[in-house]
Protein backbone atom coordinates (compact mmCIF):
# COMPACT_ATOMS: atom_id res chain seq x y z
CA UNK A 1 0.00 0.00 0.00
CA UNK A 2 1.66 3.23 -0.79
CA UNK A 3 1.38 6.66 1.20
CA UNK A 4 -1.26 8.17 -1.02
CA UNK A 5 -3.70 5.54 -0.85
CA UNK A 6 -3.14 5.16 3.27
CA UNK A 7 -3.35 8.43 4.14
CA UNK A 8 -7.13 7.91 2.12
CA UNK A 9 -7.86 5.49 4.71
CA UNK A 10 -6.29 7.08 8.18
CA UNK A 11 -8.97 8.69 8.91
CA UNK A 12 -11.24 4.93 9.09
CA UNK A 13 -8.17 3.35 10.21
CA UNK A 14 -8.15 6.19 13.59
CA UNK A 15 -11.48 5.25 14.18
CA UNK A 16 -11.82 1.62 13.75
CA UNK A 17 -13.59 1.77 10.68
CA UNK A 18 -11.48 -0.81 8.53
CA UNK A 19 -11.74 -4.05 7.34
CA UNK A 20 -9.11 -6.32 9.26
CA UNK A 21 -7.49 -6.88 5.57
CA UNK A 22 -6.87 -3.36 4.92
CA UNK A 23 -6.08 -2.39 8.90
CA UNK A 24 -3.12 -4.83 8.21
CA UNK A 25 -2.08 -3.45 4.78
CA UNK A 26 -2.45 -0.04 5.97
CA UNK A 27 -0.55 -0.81 9.38
CA UNK A 28 2.46 -2.57 6.91
CA UNK A 29 2.87 0.70 5.54
CA UNK A 30 2.80 2.92 8.60
CA UNK A 31 5.35 0.75 9.91
CA UNK A 32 8.10 2.13 7.55
CA UNK A 33 6.73 5.55 6.61
CA UNK A 34 7.11 8.65 9.12
CA UNK A 35 4.78 10.87 7.56
CA UNK A 36 2.11 8.39 7.18
CA UNK A 37 2.28 7.58 10.74
CA UNK A 38 2.67 11.28 11.74
CA UNK A 39 -0.49 11.72 9.95
CA UNK A 40 -2.35 8.79 12.01
CA UNK A 41 -1.59 10.61 15.41
CA UNK A 42 -3.22 13.66 14.06
CA UNK A 43 -6.65 11.81 12.67
CA UNK A 44 -6.50 10.17 16.11
CA UNK A 45 -6.14 13.06 17.54
CA UNK A 46 -8.63 14.33 15.89
CA UNK A 47 -11.24 11.14 16.27
CA UNK A 48 -10.54 11.30 20.30
CA UNK A 49 -11.49 15.24 19.93
CA UNK A 50 -14.68 14.68 17.84
CA UNK A 51 -15.60 11.84 20.68
CA UNK A 52 -15.20 13.98 23.38
CA UNK A 53 -16.82 16.84 21.95
CA UNK A 54 -20.68 16.58 22.35
CA UNK A 55 -20.92 16.70 26.06
CA UNK A 56 -23.87 15.58 27.70
CA UNK A 57 -27.26 16.73 27.40
CA UNK A 58 -27.96 18.88 30.17
CA UNK A 59 -29.52 17.44 33.17
CA UNK A 60 -32.55 19.70 34.04
CA UNK A 61 -33.51 19.60 30.00
CA UNK A 62 -32.80 15.62 30.48
CA UNK A 63 -35.32 15.17 33.16
CA UNK A 64 -37.89 17.09 31.91
CA UNK A 65 -38.45 15.22 28.45
CA UNK A 66 -38.01 12.03 30.26
CA UNK A 67 -40.56 13.26 32.93
CA UNK A 68 -42.76 14.24 30.14
CA UNK A 69 -42.82 10.94 28.20
CA UNK A 70 -43.06 8.84 31.39
CA UNK A 71 -46.36 10.70 32.32
CA UNK A 72 -47.55 10.34 29.11
CA UNK A 73 -47.29 6.54 29.01
CA UNK A 74 -48.97 6.85 32.32
CA UNK A 75 -51.42 8.29 31.02
CA UNK A 76 -52.31 5.96 28.32
CA UNK A 77 -52.34 2.61 30.52
CA UNK A 78 -52.74 0.23 26.92
CA UNK A 79 -55.40 -2.08 26.91
CA UNK A 80 -55.12 -5.63 28.40
CA UNK A 81 -57.33 -7.55 26.75
CA UNK A 82 -55.49 -10.56 27.48
CA UNK A 83 -57.83 -13.98 26.30
CA UNK A 84 -60.56 -11.26 25.84
CA UNK A 85 -59.56 -10.21 22.73
CA UNK A 86 -59.83 -13.41 21.12
CA UNK A 87 -62.86 -14.03 22.16
CA UNK A 88 -64.04 -10.70 20.44
CA UNK A 89 -62.36 -11.18 17.77
CA UNK A 90 -64.08 -14.21 17.11
CA UNK A 91 -67.36 -12.93 18.50
CA UNK A 92 -66.84 -10.24 15.82
CA UNK A 93 -66.00 -12.25 12.77
CA UNK A 94 -69.12 -14.54 13.46
CA UNK A 95 -71.15 -11.92 13.53
CA UNK A 96 -70.07 -10.44 10.42
CA UNK A 97 -70.26 -14.01 8.98
CA UNK A 98 -73.84 -14.30 10.22
CA UNK A 99 -74.75 -10.76 8.52
CA UNK A 100 -72.99 -11.69 5.48
CA UNK A 101 -74.91 -14.96 5.08
CA UNK A 102 -78.49 -13.62 6.12
CA UNK A 103 -78.62 -10.26 5.40
CA UNK A 104 -76.29 -9.67 2.35
CA UNK A 105 -76.89 -13.03 0.75
CA UNK A 106 -80.71 -12.54 1.09
CA UNK A 107 -80.88 -8.96 -0.64
CA UNK A 108 -78.62 -10.12 -3.61
CA UNK A 109 -80.88 -13.12 -4.76
CA UNK A 110 -81.97 -11.43 -7.91
CA UNK A 111 -78.25 -10.09 -8.84
CA UNK A 112 -76.87 -13.43 -8.02
CA UNK A 113 -73.27 -13.78 -8.46
CA UNK A 114 -71.50 -16.49 -10.45
CA UNK A 115 -69.39 -18.73 -8.44
CA UNK A 116 -65.91 -17.05 -10.32
CA UNK A 117 -67.11 -13.86 -9.06
CA UNK A 118 -67.42 -14.94 -5.46
CA UNK A 119 -64.16 -16.71 -5.35
CA UNK A 120 -62.23 -13.41 -7.17
CA UNK A 121 -64.40 -11.06 -4.40
CA UNK A 122 -63.12 -13.42 -2.01
CA UNK A 123 -59.88 -13.52 -2.86
CA UNK A 124 -59.35 -9.89 -3.12
CA UNK A 125 -61.40 -9.62 -0.41
CA UNK A 126 -58.96 -11.49 1.78
CA UNK A 127 -56.12 -10.47 0.57
CA UNK A 128 -56.77 -6.74 1.15
CA UNK A 129 -58.21 -7.48 4.41
CA UNK A 130 -54.63 -9.36 5.51
CA UNK A 131 -52.44 -7.16 3.98
CA UNK A 132 -54.53 -4.38 5.86
CA UNK A 133 -54.83 -5.25 8.67
CA UNK A 134 -50.84 -7.22 8.41
CA UNK A 135 -49.61 -3.48 7.69
CA UNK A 136 -51.42 -2.01 10.16
CA UNK A 137 -50.01 -4.38 13.74
CA UNK A 138 -46.24 -4.13 12.27
CA UNK A 139 -45.84 -7.66 10.05
CA UNK A 140 -47.24 -10.74 8.87
CA UNK A 141 -45.80 -13.28 9.68
CA UNK A 142 -46.64 -16.99 8.21
CA UNK A 143 -44.03 -18.45 10.77
CA UNK A 144 -44.94 -19.32 14.09
CA UNK A 145 -49.06 -18.90 13.35
CA UNK A 146 -48.93 -14.92 14.53
CA UNK A 147 -51.85 -14.21 13.15
CA UNK A 148 -53.31 -11.68 15.67
CA UNK A 149 -56.93 -11.54 16.48
CA UNK A 150 -57.47 -8.45 14.39
CA UNK A 151 -56.02 -10.71 11.56
CA UNK A 152 -58.63 -13.50 12.65
CA UNK A 153 -61.33 -11.18 12.68
CA UNK A 154 -60.12 -10.37 8.75
CA UNK A 155 -60.18 -13.41 8.09
CA UNK A 156 -63.19 -14.80 9.48
CA UNK A 157 -65.17 -11.21 8.48
CA UNK A 158 -63.60 -11.75 4.54
CA UNK A 159 -62.92 -15.65 4.25
CA UNK A 160 -65.94 -16.98 5.87
CA UNK A 161 -68.39 -14.61 5.03
CA UNK A 162 -67.73 -15.06 1.08
CA UNK A 163 -67.84 -18.45 1.76
CA UNK A 164 -71.21 -18.48 3.53
CA UNK A 165 -72.40 -16.43 0.49
CA UNK A 166 -70.96 -19.12 -1.82
CA UNK A 167 -72.00 -22.58 -0.34
CA UNK A 168 -75.55 -21.88 1.42
CA UNK A 169 -78.53 -21.51 -0.36
CA UNK A 170 -79.54 -18.32 -0.75
CA UNK A 171 -83.13 -19.35 -0.32
CA UNK A 172 -82.69 -20.37 2.87
CA UNK A 173 -81.23 -17.22 4.32
CA UNK A 174 -83.89 -15.22 2.31
CA UNK A 175 -86.65 -17.01 3.86
CA UNK A 176 -84.97 -16.75 6.85
CA UNK A 177 -84.57 -12.54 6.57
CA UNK A 178 -88.20 -12.52 5.42
CA UNK A 179 -89.59 -14.62 8.46
CA UNK A 180 -87.49 -12.37 11.19
CA UNK A 181 -89.96 -9.81 12.73
CA UNK A 182 -87.12 -7.45 12.88
CA UNK A 183 -86.77 -7.30 9.45
CA UNK A 184 -90.02 -6.82 8.29
CA UNK A 185 -90.55 -4.07 10.96
CA UNK A 186 -87.56 -2.48 9.40
CA UNK A 187 -88.15 -2.44 5.87
CA UNK A 188 -91.99 -2.23 6.42
CA UNK A 189 -91.96 0.40 8.74
CA UNK A 190 -88.94 2.52 9.18
CA UNK A 191 -88.21 2.23 5.24
CA UNK A 192 -85.84 2.02 3.04
CA UNK A 193 -82.98 4.61 4.12
CA UNK A 194 -82.94 3.84 7.97
CA UNK A 195 -82.22 0.49 6.68
CA UNK A 196 -79.30 1.69 4.78
CA UNK A 197 -77.87 3.49 7.63
CA UNK A 198 -78.37 0.20 9.38
CA UNK A 199 -75.95 -1.15 7.20
CA UNK A 200 -74.15 1.09 6.58
CA UNK A 201 -73.15 1.37 10.25
CA UNK A 202 -72.74 -1.95 10.30
CA UNK A 203 -70.43 -2.11 7.28
CA UNK A 204 -68.35 0.62 7.65
CA UNK A 205 -68.11 1.63 11.60
CA UNK A 206 -66.54 -1.99 12.53
CA UNK A 207 -63.51 -1.92 10.20
CA UNK A 208 -63.16 1.63 10.61
CA UNK A 209 -63.03 1.25 14.45
CA UNK A 210 -60.81 -1.30 14.49
CA UNK A 211 -58.49 -0.02 12.08
CA UNK A 212 -58.50 3.64 13.67
CA UNK A 213 -58.48 2.64 17.09
CA UNK A 214 -55.73 0.44 16.11
CA UNK A 215 -53.50 3.84 14.85
CA UNK A 216 -54.99 5.80 17.27
CA UNK A 217 -53.60 6.74 20.64
CA UNK A 218 -55.89 10.01 21.89
CA UNK A 219 -52.99 12.42 19.88
CA UNK A 220 -55.83 14.78 18.80
CA UNK A 221 -53.30 16.66 16.70
CA UNK A 222 -51.93 13.77 14.41
CA UNK A 223 -55.54 12.85 13.98
CA UNK A 224 -55.46 13.55 10.51
CA UNK A 225 -53.22 11.24 9.18
CA UNK A 226 -54.66 8.66 11.16
CA UNK A 227 -57.91 9.12 9.18
CA UNK A 228 -56.37 9.38 5.90
CA UNK A 229 -55.01 6.09 6.16
CA UNK A 230 -57.68 4.37 8.29
CA UNK A 231 -60.30 5.68 5.93
CA UNK A 232 -58.36 4.12 3.26
CA UNK A 233 -57.48 0.61 4.78
CA UNK A 234 -61.99 0.74 5.56
CA UNK A 235 -62.25 1.93 1.79
CA UNK A 236 -60.70 -1.38 0.87
CA UNK A 237 -61.34 -3.86 3.49
CA UNK A 238 -65.10 -3.51 2.38
CA UNK A 239 -64.91 -2.31 -1.04
CA UNK A 240 -66.60 -5.48 -1.85
CA UNK A 241 -69.13 -6.07 0.23
CA UNK A 242 -70.26 -2.09 -1.09
CA UNK A 243 -70.26 -3.63 -4.68
CA UNK A 244 -72.29 -6.48 -3.14
CA UNK A 245 -74.99 -4.52 -1.63
CA UNK A 246 -75.05 -2.53 -4.09
CA UNK A 247 -76.07 -3.99 -6.94
CA UNK A 248 -78.91 -4.75 -4.37
CA UNK A 249 -79.77 -1.92 -2.33
CA UNK A 250 -78.26 1.05 -4.72
CA UNK A 251 -76.13 4.47 -4.15
CA UNK A 252 -77.95 5.15 -0.49
CA UNK A 253 -75.56 2.32 0.93
CA UNK A 254 -72.17 4.00 -0.10
CA UNK A 255 -73.60 6.96 2.13
CA UNK A 256 -74.91 4.88 5.01
CA UNK A 257 -71.09 3.41 5.03
CA UNK A 258 -69.49 6.87 5.06
CA UNK A 259 -71.63 7.84 7.63
CA UNK A 260 -70.59 4.37 9.57
CA UNK A 261 -67.05 4.84 8.79
CA UNK A 262 -66.54 8.50 10.18
CA UNK A 263 -68.37 7.36 13.26
CA UNK A 264 -66.06 4.31 13.36
CA UNK A 265 -62.94 6.55 12.85
CA UNK A 266 -63.69 9.09 15.25
CA UNK A 267 -64.69 6.74 18.01
CA UNK A 268 -61.98 5.04 17.51
CA UNK A 269 -58.77 7.81 16.97
CA UNK A 270 -60.64 9.35 19.71
CA UNK A 271 -61.21 6.41 21.86
CA UNK A 272 -57.10 5.51 22.31
CA UNK A 273 -58.19 1.86 22.06
CA UNK A 274 -54.87 0.77 20.93
CA UNK A 275 -55.48 -2.53 20.06
CA UNK A 276 -51.49 -2.02 18.44
CA UNK A 277 -50.37 -2.03 21.85
CA UNK A 278 -52.41 -4.65 22.71
CA UNK A 279 -51.24 -7.25 20.26
CA UNK A 280 -47.60 -6.34 20.75
CA UNK A 281 -46.86 -8.29 23.56
CA UNK A 282 -47.86 -11.37 21.79
CA UNK A 283 -45.23 -10.06 18.75
CA UNK A 284 -42.81 -10.18 21.59
CA UNK A 285 -43.17 -13.41 22.73
CA UNK A 286 -43.54 -15.18 20.20
CA UNK A 287 -40.15 -13.69 18.36
CA UNK A 288 -38.17 -15.05 21.48
CA UNK B 1 -31.94 -1.74 36.27
CA UNK B 2 -31.56 -3.08 32.38
CA UNK B 3 -29.34 -5.93 31.63
CA UNK B 4 -25.84 -4.50 29.64
CA UNK B 5 -26.99 -7.24 27.20
CA UNK B 6 -30.21 -6.05 26.59
CA UNK B 7 -30.25 -4.54 22.62
CA UNK B 8 -32.34 -0.79 21.76
CA UNK B 9 -34.44 -3.03 19.70
CA UNK B 10 -35.41 -5.45 22.90
CA UNK B 11 -35.67 -2.29 25.04
CA UNK B 12 -37.73 -0.08 21.88
CA UNK B 13 -40.30 -3.64 21.83
CA UNK B 14 -40.72 -3.26 26.03
CA UNK B 15 -41.65 0.23 25.71
CA UNK B 16 -43.65 -0.11 22.88
CA UNK B 17 -45.74 -2.66 25.05
CA UNK B 18 -46.35 0.54 27.58
CA UNK B 19 -42.42 -0.37 29.82
CA UNK B 20 -41.43 2.71 31.23
CA UNK B 21 -38.31 1.12 32.55
CA UNK B 22 -37.54 0.37 28.98
CA UNK B 23 -38.14 4.19 27.92
CA UNK B 24 -36.10 5.15 30.49
CA UNK B 25 -33.00 3.34 29.30
CA UNK B 26 -33.19 3.85 25.89
CA UNK B 27 -33.42 7.63 27.13
CA UNK B 28 -29.81 7.38 29.39
CA UNK B 29 -28.64 5.46 26.24
CA UNK B 30 -28.88 7.81 23.48
CA UNK B 31 -30.15 11.54 24.93
CA UNK B 32 -26.63 12.82 24.93
CA UNK B 33 -25.70 11.24 21.28
CA UNK B 34 -29.22 12.80 20.21
CA UNK B 35 -27.89 16.55 21.87
CA UNK B 36 -24.67 16.28 20.54
CA UNK B 37 -25.87 15.44 16.85
CA UNK B 38 -28.50 18.51 17.61
CA UNK B 39 -26.33 21.17 19.24
CA UNK B 40 -23.80 20.60 15.95
CA UNK B 41 -26.12 21.20 13.48
CA UNK B 42 -28.42 23.61 15.13
CA UNK B 43 -25.99 26.72 16.71
CA UNK B 44 -28.87 28.00 18.50
CA UNK B 45 -28.85 26.03 22.01
CA UNK B 46 -32.41 26.98 22.77
CA UNK B 47 -33.95 25.42 19.30
CA UNK B 48 -31.28 22.90 20.00
CA UNK B 49 -32.92 21.86 23.28
CA UNK B 50 -36.36 22.25 21.60
CA UNK B 51 -36.02 19.83 19.31
CA UNK B 52 -34.10 17.55 21.77
CA UNK B 53 -37.73 17.90 23.39
CA UNK B 54 -39.26 17.51 20.14
CA UNK B 55 -37.18 14.30 19.02
CA UNK B 56 -38.12 12.42 21.89
CA UNK B 57 -42.00 13.64 21.57
CA UNK B 58 -41.61 12.47 17.91
CA UNK B 59 -40.70 9.00 19.29
CA UNK B 60 -42.96 8.45 21.72
CA UNK B 61 -45.98 9.57 18.95
CA UNK B 62 -44.87 7.15 16.16
CA UNK B 63 -43.10 3.92 18.87
CA UNK B 64 -46.51 2.10 17.17
CA UNK B 65 -44.94 2.46 13.84
CA UNK B 66 -41.56 1.76 14.50
CA UNK B 67 -40.34 -1.86 13.07
CA UNK B 68 -38.25 -3.64 15.78
CA UNK B 69 -36.82 -5.99 12.99
CA UNK B 70 -35.07 -2.87 12.10
CA UNK B 71 -31.64 -1.13 14.03
CA UNK B 72 -33.27 1.20 16.59
CA UNK B 73 -30.65 3.92 16.54
CA UNK B 74 -31.07 4.97 12.65
CA UNK B 75 -34.57 4.58 13.49
CA UNK B 76 -33.83 7.71 16.13
CA UNK B 77 -31.67 9.75 13.80
CA UNK B 78 -34.13 10.05 10.90
CA UNK B 79 -36.52 11.21 13.00
CA UNK B 80 -34.01 13.62 14.35
CA UNK B 81 -32.85 14.09 11.69
CA UNK B 82 -36.00 15.38 9.79
CA UNK B 83 -36.67 17.68 12.70
CA UNK B 84 -33.09 19.62 11.94
CA UNK B 85 -34.18 19.43 8.21
CA UNK B 86 -37.19 21.13 8.43
CA UNK B 87 -35.34 23.41 10.74
CA UNK B 88 -32.90 24.56 8.85
CA UNK B 89 -35.89 24.75 6.48
CA UNK B 90 -37.32 27.14 8.19
CA UNK B 91 -34.44 29.50 9.52
CA UNK B 92 -32.00 29.18 6.82
CA UNK B 93 -28.65 27.29 7.41
CA UNK B 94 -26.39 29.73 5.30
CA UNK B 95 -26.76 32.09 7.82
CA UNK B 96 -25.72 30.28 10.78
CA UNK B 97 -22.85 28.77 8.70
CA UNK B 98 -21.31 32.06 8.06
CA UNK B 99 -22.38 33.96 11.76
CA UNK B 100 -20.82 30.80 13.82
CA UNK B 101 -17.44 30.22 13.29
CA UNK B 102 -16.36 33.60 13.55
CA UNK B 103 -18.17 34.10 16.71
CA UNK B 104 -17.10 31.37 17.74
CA UNK B 105 -13.06 31.90 17.12
CA UNK B 106 -13.53 34.84 18.97
CA UNK B 107 -15.30 32.79 22.16
CA UNK B 108 -12.13 30.45 21.53
CA UNK B 109 -9.45 32.85 21.58
CA UNK B 110 -10.99 34.39 24.94
CA UNK B 111 -11.13 31.13 26.82
CA UNK B 112 -8.29 31.24 29.81
CA UNK B 113 -5.57 28.53 29.39
CA UNK B 114 -6.66 26.33 31.81
CA UNK B 115 -6.73 22.75 30.87
CA UNK B 116 -10.66 22.58 31.28
CA UNK B 117 -10.92 25.26 29.55
CA UNK B 118 -8.45 24.49 26.66
CA UNK B 119 -10.54 21.27 26.17
CA UNK B 120 -13.07 23.44 25.89
CA UNK B 121 -11.47 26.09 23.58
CA UNK B 122 -10.39 23.18 21.43
CA UNK B 123 -14.20 21.73 20.79
CA UNK B 124 -15.04 25.20 20.14
CA UNK B 125 -12.60 25.37 17.39
CA UNK B 126 -14.04 22.09 16.74
CA UNK B 127 -17.36 23.11 16.08
CA UNK B 128 -16.10 26.26 14.40
CA UNK B 129 -14.23 24.13 12.26
CA UNK B 130 -17.23 21.67 11.19
CA UNK B 131 -19.77 24.24 10.73
CA UNK B 132 -17.36 25.66 7.86
CA UNK B 133 -17.55 22.20 6.36
CA UNK B 134 -20.38 21.55 3.42
CA UNK B 135 -23.21 20.33 4.85
CA UNK B 136 -23.43 16.67 3.90
CA UNK B 137 -19.92 16.51 5.51
CA UNK B 138 -20.97 17.90 8.52
CA UNK B 139 -24.07 15.83 8.87
CA UNK B 140 -22.42 12.69 8.10
CA UNK B 141 -19.30 13.50 10.47
CA UNK B 142 -21.98 14.23 13.45
CA UNK B 143 -23.78 10.71 13.09
CA UNK B 144 -20.62 9.24 13.10
CA UNK B 145 -18.89 10.55 15.66
CA UNK B 146 -21.52 12.08 18.08
CA UNK B 147 -24.20 9.98 17.31
CA UNK B 148 -21.76 6.54 16.77
CA UNK B 149 -23.85 5.38 13.61
CA UNK B 150 -21.84 3.04 11.31
CA UNK B 151 -21.08 4.06 7.91
CA UNK B 152 -24.23 1.69 6.61
CA UNK B 153 -26.15 3.06 9.51
CA UNK B 154 -25.78 6.58 8.50
CA UNK B 155 -26.39 5.85 4.49
CA UNK B 156 -29.91 4.38 5.79
CA UNK B 157 -30.16 7.82 7.68
CA UNK B 158 -29.02 9.73 5.38
CA UNK B 159 -30.60 8.55 2.70
CA UNK B 160 -27.43 7.65 0.65
CA UNK B 161 -24.97 5.30 -0.49
CA UNK B 162 -22.80 3.83 1.82
CA UNK B 163 -19.97 4.89 -0.19
CA UNK B 164 -21.21 8.16 -0.31
CA UNK B 165 -21.35 8.00 3.31
CA UNK B 166 -17.59 7.10 3.59
CA UNK B 167 -16.00 9.98 1.16
CA UNK B 168 -17.93 12.46 3.09
CA UNK B 169 -16.44 11.60 6.89
CA UNK B 170 -13.15 11.10 5.16
CA UNK B 171 -13.24 14.51 3.26
CA UNK B 172 -14.58 16.03 6.24
CA UNK B 173 -12.20 14.60 8.52
CA UNK B 174 -9.34 15.83 6.13
CA UNK B 175 -10.33 19.10 6.28
CA UNK B 176 -11.10 19.20 10.06
CA UNK B 177 -7.49 18.08 10.16
CA UNK B 178 -6.26 20.84 7.89
CA UNK B 179 -8.25 23.66 10.16
CA UNK B 180 -7.24 22.28 13.53
CA UNK B 181 -3.02 21.83 12.89
CA UNK B 182 -1.12 20.90 14.95
CA UNK B 183 -3.25 18.60 16.34
CA UNK B 184 -1.27 15.87 17.73
CA UNK B 185 1.70 18.60 19.26
CA UNK B 186 3.58 17.75 15.99
CA UNK B 187 4.19 20.11 13.56
CA UNK B 188 2.30 20.55 10.25
CA UNK B 189 2.80 19.14 7.06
Amino acid sequence: MDCQRTQALLGDLARGELVLSEATQARDHLAGCADCARQLKEYEALTELLVSAPGAAPAELSTKVETQILSALAQEAPVALGAGRWALAVAGGLATVLFHATVLNGRVDTHALSAAELVIITALWSALAIGAFGWMVGRVRLRGTDLSPIGLFALLTSGLGSLGLLVCPQETYFALWESSSASNWLWQSVGAWSSYAVFGILYGLPPALVVSSALGDRVLPAIGRRWLVSAGAAVLLWLPATYVQCSALGPGLLIAWAVGAVGGLTAGSLGGIRLRDAVTPTFGRMST
Amino acid sequence: MQSVSTTDEELMARYQAGDPAAFSELFTRHRDRVYGFLTQQIRDPDRAADLFQETFLRLHESRGRYDRERPFAPWLFRICRNLVSNEHRRSGRSKEAVTAPEELDQAATQTAAHDVLETSQMHDQLRAALVCLPSEQQEAISLSFFAGLKYSQIADVAGATEDAIKQRVRRGLAALRNRLQPLSGDEPT
